[in-house]
């Protein structure tokens, strides 16, 4: 068993790197492998443009497809084990409703205002995540409010789905009263992007992503023990409420950060602790956490390959790609694994 | 320090529950003790407050009144990892990852030992194969929760709770829904424990034959506000058990601790012949609303061994048939009940 996910982990590194550097190679201008390849090996290209785009655009846009698939893809599996519901996912407490009201009002309450985002220049996209990070945190400040006062964790989900329902309303309401070109502009958000970040965002994503990521990995103990139930999680000295807290802020943070840089993105936070734990055929958060990383990592690059639709100009919606693409996997790996089910009962 | 000859000691404890300023008492004025090494049985009625008082102890459930006195100590003295190494639990509630393997879920029990990473020393794995060894999971430790059997999945809880190490294991109902051999299997696993380790175990159940002939004393939920506690033997002789069973529907033979269903009786029969045969003969009566009585005037049965085989001799007021099996007797007995 042991040696058969050693395998598995040695064969989804490679595929890893395969993918980061195929990714690398895709988009409007081609640039071919060996010069990539030369490129990302430190030495430097004659070619000073293709130099520029691997380094200034691809490279950042491979990095942030990987820190988000695994971001998402932890952020679902600590709902998921949290609620104990194989439906929870990264923003199942109203986090990107919560981030889409802010950007909402920020770009269809300030147009009709007369300021576009188009004059605010280079702060431009500044403004949204902040705005976004603003309206996620503003919702989740209120679930963690609740979740303080309630016992047990299903009413706080059903609380935060009510949230999504409540702020997806008021974003419809504002957009009933805005103008075509503010609904479009919000509506691109809402599509979700990959390439929108430059070094300068990347200096505060990363971090903000690498820490939180390590920071799940330390709740593997507390997770574990959850699996077992309130109860016998309370009986091995856990205090749930601290730990119930520190997961939601963690998956605050990663599900925030990357909504807030990338807009929504949709299915991936679902569906990777899914297939992780049908691949590994484990429930163990220390395997699992490593595992989801990787999975993540693969498939949100994979996904940003097929967005860009090799040999065109058009990059398709990432938001769009991950569920077309991610749904069939998942139903394939349910039929296939007959005790899908079994991952959440008993 | 002298050891306390109580592990645990309620002292007019009440349980229950609080929502807002309201409480909700379930169970009150509980004044009993468990001595170290004692295997307790908690009987009662379904939804008197068993599992309700098992939480309250265990420290995961907040009581509304008294005291909880664990090895001497109030419980609320007990810091959460401390009361981990002391007390641990097998519930009834599902475990929500069926393909974690039994290792791993015995291993979890280690958690209020194991480093913030939850790291297994080497003395932790040796405790985790005893655990294995002493419950008898060995052979399916590399199987997932969700392929075991219902037996299984119950000896690898008590598993979990022997890694956990606690002087005091805590049991809900840990033979529902099981079968006969799998039921006295794990009863025999827990009356061992006590017997071999010294742990003391308090064990909710409703398995009243064998909770009195295994545990060395009976907290009996009598009412809201009684608790007895007592020999087995004590509370079968004094009557509180009969009192605590107080249904017409069934009726406890204090000679030989026997149930059995009161059915009202209408038709009275005199039964003869081979023990064996008018036991089960009896039974069959029994179902049928018969009752068997010594007047030889009415309807009269005679069972006949006949080398390995039996007869039935049946006389209704004189008219005579003869029976070659108790279904053929039924049959019988039913035309004369219609008639």
């Amino acid at each position: 068993m042991k040696r058969e996910i050693t395998v598995w982990v040695l064969m989804m590194l490679v595929l890893l790197i395969i993918l980061i550097i195929f990714n690398i190679s895709l988009g409007s201008v081609y640039i071919p492998f060996s010069k990539i390849f030369a490129a990302l090996t430190g030495s430097s290209l004659e070619e000073k443009g293709w130099e520029n785009i691997i380094f200034q655009f691809r490279l950042p846009k491979a990095i942030t497809a990987i820190l988000v698939g695994s971001g998402l893809g932890v952020s679902g599996l600590l709902m998921q084990t949290l609620f104990r519901n194989p439906l929870a996912g990264p923003f199942v407490l109203g986090i990107s409703s919560g981030a889409s009201l802010g950007v909402a009002i920020t770009i269809l309450a300030g147009m009709s205002l007369g300021i576009g985002l188009s004059q605010l220049g280079i702060g431009g996209n500044w403004i949204l995540v902040l705005s976004a990070s603003l309206g996620a945190f503003t919702v989740l400040s209120v679930v963690i409010l609740v979740s303080l006062k309630i016992r047990d964790s299903m009413s706080l989900l059903i609380i935060g789905l009510m949230f999504g329902s409540a702020t997806g309303a008021i974003v419809s309401v504002l957009q009933f009263f805005s103008k075509a070109e503010s609904i479009q502009a919000y509506l691109i958000w809402t599509f979700g992007s990959l390439g929108g970040l430059s070094w300068d965002e990347l200096k505060l994503f990363i971090p903000v992503v690498l820490v939180s990521l390590g920071w799940a990995y330390t709740l593997s103990k507390p997770l574990n023990a959850l699996l077992l139930g309130d109860h016998y999680a309370r009986s091995m000295g856990l205090n749930i409420r601290r730990t119930r807290l520190v997961i939601i802020v963690v998956t605050s943070l990663l599900a925030g950060t990357i909504t807030a840089f990338c807009g929504p993105i949709a299915f991936i936070g679902i569906a990777i602790p899914h297939i992780t734990r049908l691949i590994f055929n484990t429930a163990n958060h220390r395997l699992l956490f490593p595992m989801v990383i990787i999975c993540g990592a693969i498939l949100m690059l994979f996904c940003d390959i097929i967005a860009q639709i090799p040999g065109q100009e058009y990059t398709l919606p990432i938001n769009a790609v991950t569920s077309v693409l991610g749904a069939p996997v998942v139903i394939w790996l349910v039929i296939r694994r007959k005790d899908f089910s079994k991952s959440f009962s008993g | 320090m002298e050891r306390p000859d109580s592990v645990i000691e309620l002292k007019n404890l009440s349980v229950g529950y609080r929502s807002g300023r309201k409480t909700l008492p379930v169970l009150g004025h509980l004044n009993v003790s468990l001595k170290k090494g004692e295997m307790v049985c908690l009987v009662g009625k379904n939804g008197i407050g068993k599992s309700t008082l098992l939480r309250s102890i265990a420290g995961i459930q907040t009581m509304l009144s008294g005291q909880i006195l664990i090895n001497g100590r109030d419980l609320s003295s007990y810091p959460v990892h401390e009361l981990a190494r002391t007390i641990s639990l097998v519930l009834t509630d599902r475990i929500f990852a069926g393909n974690l393997k039994v290792e791993e879920l015995i291993s979890f029990g280690r958690h209020p030992y194991t480093n913030w990473l939850g790291n297994l020393t080497s003395s932790d794995q040796q405790k985790i194969q005893w655990a294995l060894d002493i419950s008898g999971t060995g052979e399916i430790r590399e199987k997932s929760i969700h392929e075991l059997s219902d037996g299984q999945f119950q000896k690898v809880l008590i598993a979990r709770a022997l890694a956990q190490d606690g002087d005091i294991i805590i049991l809900d109902e840990p033979t529902a829904h099981l079968d006969l051999p799998n039921k006295i299997s794990i009863l025999k696993l827990l009356k061992d424990l006590c017997d071999q380790t010294g742990k003391s175990i308090l064990m909710a159940t409703h398995e009243l034959e064998y909770a009195f002939q295994m545990a060395d004393r009976i907290w009996m939920a009598m009412t809201e506000t009684e608790l007895m506690s007592g020999c087995p033997e004590d509370l079968i002789l004094n009557g509180s058990f009969q009192k605590l069973i107080d249904h017409d529907a069934i009726r406890f033979n204090i000679r030989n601790g026997r149930f059995s269903v009161n059915h009202e009786k209408k038709w009275f029969c005199n039964l003869e012949g081979d023990p064996a045969a008018v036991f089960w003969t009896a039974n069959a009566l029994h179902r049928l609303r018969w009752e068997v009585t010594t007047d030889e005037s009415g309807v009269k049965i005679q069972t006949l061994d006949k080398k390995g085989h039996y007869l039935w001799k049946m006389n209704f007021y004189g008219k005579e048939t003869a029976c070659k099996s108790m279904e053929e007797v039924v049959n019988v007995l039913k035309e004369h009940m219609s008639s």
